[in-house]
């Protein structure tokens, strides 16, 4: 038996330690490696913070007194209003339309930062809980407006799109958009019968979309059923088995990570009538359907539409 | 259970017990779907509820092993497989795959054991001092690397706009994995060294034994305490990496189970890792059972702290 290093003897140095060969290499290597890997990832934290900090911001600061969104979908009510000269700040979200990323970033949609925020003096400053629950409380404790975007509905959607218009003076255009999409909304042809539809928003684990999402009432309206609408959570985790019971006709995948090819493998969900008439859509736009904008009625259409088809498909 | 610590005819009759606690389990597992006791159909049986049977057993299985061959290692009741930091290097493992994209294939899994390698061997070689690792030193490095990584971890979640819940289903556990062909034969791959390294991990449960009793006693007695402490730690390091690869940091049953073998049949690890392997699959089984009963599920860890915490006070009180 060799002789160990834990003995009295070595432990008081009277002997020499009895580190093999192959240890002192090896050691070395990995605290190099360690050293290595510990500085990479400073440097790579290093580089993200200063991209997030100093990446965006060559231009002048806009004058003061505008109005900041802290919410993509904000944004595009107020370019739909037409109201964009007023807006002075958004975040990196903030990538609809085309020219809503050339306003200057204040951050990204979970770390809007606050100090960038001041720098503009904004007179108002739109927000969302509960994600932005931090930002939100330091604004108002240095009495900024805030005003809290969370539409569950599309009526609560249609009253936030007016208060919008009315606290940037512009009530009448938001009553027209208002009334732009309901009609839109109203010549949205539905499909013949109702399907069951199963929208995945994340594969891991398994997250779809509950009653108390604005996304039930999208599909809602666009005539299809939910197969968790019964589910009150917003974005519920939910089991494989779940799904299958539930048995939807047509699936949406509104996570880019899995198309529709790599979907028919998944062992066990071919039983369900969605795959089994190639019923799995990967090509809805995600952001029409989670942004409660304006385009939701362009959401609502295309599902109608990919529902339609999908009738269409079962019927033969 | 009977309070008379080693009686030689209660011993035969409480492993009969626990085997047959494990394939009640293991029946309600394979019966029990979303809509309560059904025996559903033979594709759902064999692709969905065999699978996650199969991953309870292992999952809770190894967990509550090398927590035992831990506790025993390093003579402390508070270890857990997740104090040496390898689980934080998996899920680290796991959210670069989730944030990287391309979950559909493996990557995802291999990340998870890669980042469970890399951090085996950074504890290690942190611990190290002088050519030898002392127990604390293995604990306080495992503890410091383990924070770091789960601060990497937040980092990337931040960065890569996940919601918070995704984040804390990922970590805290989940039976109900999406399998495709490729992933199965991963998953099968990762069976068999498993077992390996199980069947190799239950070789130094003699050594465990006599080193538990005294480092240099068990030098006289010819244990090597070194390459004991070394092997053991890669073992059970590498056991816990692979199961959280696959079904996230489940907590509790490798920090209690191994102390409720204990309580039930002793101190001899010949005896308590195999029983605390049975009886963390058992309690896996049942907890996933009762997470996947409600819509929308639960997170595992949440169900195996309700079980197990009730059933650990009854057991300790009674002694």
């Amino acid at each position: 038996m060799k002789r160990a290093d834990s003995s009295p003897l070595t432990a008081h140095g009277l002997v020499p330690r009895t580190d093999s060969a192959f240890c002192i290499p090896l050691r070395r290597s990995l605290q190099s490696a360690i050293c290595i890997l510990h500085s990479a990832i400073i440097l790579g934290l290093f580089a993200i913070c200063s991209l997030l900090t100093i990446g965006c911001p060559r231009s002048p600061l806009p004058r003061p007194g505008g109005i900041v969104s802290l919410v993509p979908s904000v944004t595009e009510i107020i370019y739909a209003l037409g109201q964009e000269s007023q807006l002075t700040g958004n975040t990196t979200y903030c990538d609809y339309p085309e020219d809503a990323k050339r306003i200057y970033k204040v951050g990204d949609f979970s770390n809007p930062n606050v100090e960038r925020i001041m720098r503009l003096k904004p007179k108002l400053v739109f927000a969302t809980l509960p994600e932005q629950q931090t930002a939100v409380a330091k604004l108002e404790q240095m009495g900024v407006r805030v005003f809290i975007s969370r539409p569950s509905d599309f009526d609560s959607l249609f009253r936030e799109i007016r208060a919008i218009g009315a606290s940037l003076g512009a009530a009448s255009q938001a009553d027209s958009l208002v009334r732009a999409v309901q009609t839109r909304l109203a010549q949205v042809t539905e499909p013949e019968h109702r399907l069951k539809v199963y929208l995945e928003i994340a594969e891991q684990p398994l997250m779809t979309v509950g009653a108390s999402s604005l996304i039930n009432e999208i599909i809602e309206r666009a005539g299809g059923e939910n197969v968790f609408g019964d589910v009150a959570k917003e974005y519920p985790v939910v089991s494989q088995e779940q799904v299958i019971t539930r048995n939807p006709d047509v699936i949406f995948l509104l996570h880019p990570m899995w198309d529709r090819s790599q979907f028919s493998r998944r062992l066990g969900w071919r039983e369900i009538n969605a795959v089994k008439f190639g019923q799995v859509r990967d090509d809805v736009n995600p952001d029409i359907v989670f942004r409660s904008g304006p385009r939701v009625a362009d959401a609502v259409e295309t599902i109608a539409q990919c529902l339609r088809h999908a009738v269409s498909v079962h019927d033969t | 259970m009977t309070r008379s610590r080693s009686a030689p005819g209660n011993q035969t009759l409480r492993w009969l017990l626990l085997l047959l606690l494990l394939g009640v389990a293991a029946l309600l597992s394979l019966s029990i779907g979303p809509t309560g006791f059904s025996l559903s159909n033979a594709s759902v049986l064999a692709n969905l509820r065999l699978p996650r049977l199969l991953l309870g057993v292992a999952a809770g299985g190894v967990l509550a092993f090398s927590g035992t061959a831990l506790q025993g290692l390093l003579g402390n009741p508070l270890v857990d497989p997740y104090t040496l930091g390898v689980a934080n290097g998996a899920a680290l493992g796991t959210t670069l795959g989730v944030v990287l994209g391309n979950p559909a294939g493996i990557s995802t899994p291999l990340l998870a054991i890669a980042g469970a390698m890399v951090t085996l061997l950074a504890v290690y070689a942190i611990a190290q001092t002088g050519g030898k690792v002392t127990k604390t030193g293995l604990v306080l490095s495992g503890v410091i690397v383990g924070f770091f990584l789960s601060g990497l971890v937040m980092l990337l979640m931040v960065f890569a706009r996940r919601p918070l819940d995704q984040t804390i289903y990922l970590l805290m556990g989940n039976l109900d994995i999406v399998l495709t062909p490729t992933r199965l034969w991963l998953l099968i791959a990762s069976g068999v060294a498993v077992l390996g390294a199980l069947a190799w991990l239950y070789g130094f449960a003699r050594s465990l034994n006599i080193m538990a009793t005294n480092e240099e006693v068990a030098e006289t007695l010819g244990v090597n305490t070194q390459s004991t402490t070394r092997t053991v730690f890669a073992l059970s390091s590498l056991l816990v990496g692979i199961s959280v690869a696959f079904t996230g940091v489940i907590s509790f049953v490798g920090l209690v189970v191994p102390h409720l073998a204990r309580l039930i049949f002793g101190p001899d690890h010949a005896r308590t890792m195999p029983a605390a392997f049975l009886l963390g699959a058992c309690l896996l089984l049942l907890a996933d059972i009762l997470a996947r009963l409600t819509t929308p599920v639960l997170p595992l860890s949440v169900v195996t702290a309700f079980l197990g915490v009730p059933f650990f006070i009854y057991l300790f009180r009674t002694r």
